[in-house]
């Protein structure tokens, strides 16, 4: 079964200009995240998998690339978001 | 490609 990622907490999120600084308030840290992830952390609201949220980017900023290196890049950025408290694994 | 652009603590 795939793993699931969702935000451990509504934190607050902020935009300026392309790039989106989200607020840990319990550990109290500021991660600076590029346009595209700020994309991605706005759909973790809801339950996603790697590969789920590979194909909502994939639409949104309407990319043409190779699926796995995607899903990998994606994944990446994930497990950086759970190692610093951002986001949870689900099942 | 979604990046983590930085990380830091906040010092109040």
């Amino acid at each position: 079964m795939m793993t699931k990622f969702v935000k451990t907490k509504e934190y607050e999120a902020s935009q300026f200009d392309d790039e989106w600084v989200i607020l840990n308030t319990d550990q109290f840290t500021a991660t600076k995240v590029n346009e595209v992830g700020g994309f991605c952390w706005g759909l973790l609201d809801n339950e996603h998998t790697v590969d789920s949220i590979a194909e909502e980017v994939k639409q949104h900023f309407e990319i043409v690339e190779d699926t796995e290196s995607f899903k990998h890049d994606i994944d990446q950025f994930l497990k950086e978001l759970h190692r610093y408290g951002l986001v949870t694994n689900v099942s | 490609k979604p990046e983590v652009l930085s990380h830091q603590q906040i010092v109040f």
